[in-house]
């Protein structure tokens, strides 16, 4: 779901670094002290995700980890995601600098949304099946919801 | 009738390539610069829009195709300069290579590949990073209180 540099309009590049620094800035002042552990953890999963490649057929996908970052990390989830992106940026090429703030948000968006949407019954539900259902429900949602940001980015592009 | 006569003859000599051209084919030993497109995970970039520029002209692509099954792509620089190719799959991904070409060869081109070992490493140093980063924001909370 890495959008590359240069695809997007300038407009669409400001308005994501918007979105993601009011996330970021709300994720750091969020997190508690215990749990900085346990979104640099979550980051590295998401930062390694990006290269565990499962083939589908005639073509391939990769793991994107949005829902599970989203579901324990809460707020935590913008600046988690971001550090992973800037660190793909910087070391595999994976999108781009300019481009960071708009892929940041097509991420971490869905995956706050999700943890307002099922965060509360996962956590309080006791039955393995539910947790279990409404976990699948998030991930698709998380992922369906990451393909429309970012399809809604790109039908602004240049 | 003369009227009718002259607009016969306006009519005879309208110009239409179709009627009056062949079309023909010869074989050409030009260098041509054949590029290979890929995802950085190891991926061919197979079947994605490509489009070609000139040193002379960054706006209109001179060239404009798709890349085969193999992300491959080829075209034949006719001026001494940095030429650009963008190939774009519409999903987000686009790359841009660069090539300097001078006397029918690239003698600089912007070019990114991997090794696998090359993969680990950096995906070490990334993890190592992320949690460089978390001891600096624990450091930074304890500091403040």
């Amino acid at each position: 779901m890495h959008i590359s540099e240069g695809v997007l309009s300038s407009q669409i590049l400001i308005a994501g670094y918007a979105g993601t620094c009011i996330g970021v800035g709300f994720g750091l002042k969020k997190i508690q002290d215990y749990k900085i552990v346990r979104t640099a953890l979550l980051s590295s999963a998401f930062f390694l995700a990006s290269l565990v490649n499962i083939r589908i057929g005639p073509g391939s996908t990769h793991l994107s980890f949005i829902a599970p970052v989203g579901l324990i990390l809460g707020w935590g989830a913008f600046p988690a995601i971001f550090a992973a992106l800037l660190l793909q940026a910087i070391l595999f090429h994976f999108g781009g600098f300019f481009v960071l703030g708009a892929n940041t948000f097509t991420m971490a968006f869905p995956a706050l949304a999700v943890n307002l949407i099922f965060g509360k019954i996962i956590r309080k539900s006791e039955k393995k099946f539910t947790v279990m259902t409404f976990s699948f429900l998030a991930g698709a949602l998380a992922v369906i919801m990451g393909a429309a940001i970012a399809g809604i980015f790109l039908y602004f592009h240049r | 009738m003369k009227k009718i006569f002259a607009l016969l003859i306006l009519l005879c000599i309208n110009e239409n390539p179709g009627f009056a051209h062949g079309v023909g084919f010869r074989e050409i030993s030009m260098k041509a610069v054949a590029l290979e497109f890929f995802y950085s995970t190891g991926e061919k970039m197979s079947y994605c829009d490509a489009k070609v520029f000139s040193p002379n002209d960054s706006k209109f692509a001179v060239q404009s195709g798709r890349t085969d099954e193999q992300g491959r792509f080829s075209f034949i620089p006719d001026t001494e300069g940095e030429w650009k190719i963008i190939v774009n799959d519409a999903q987000g991904h686009q790359c841009e290579a660069k090539i300097k070409i001078s006397e029918d060869k690239i003698v600089e081109s912007n070019e990114i590949s991997f090794e696998n070992s090359e993969i680990f490493f950096r995906a070490l140093l990334g993890v190592s990073l992320i949690f460089n980063f978390a001891l600096l924001i624990k450091i930074k909370k304890y500091a403040y209180k």
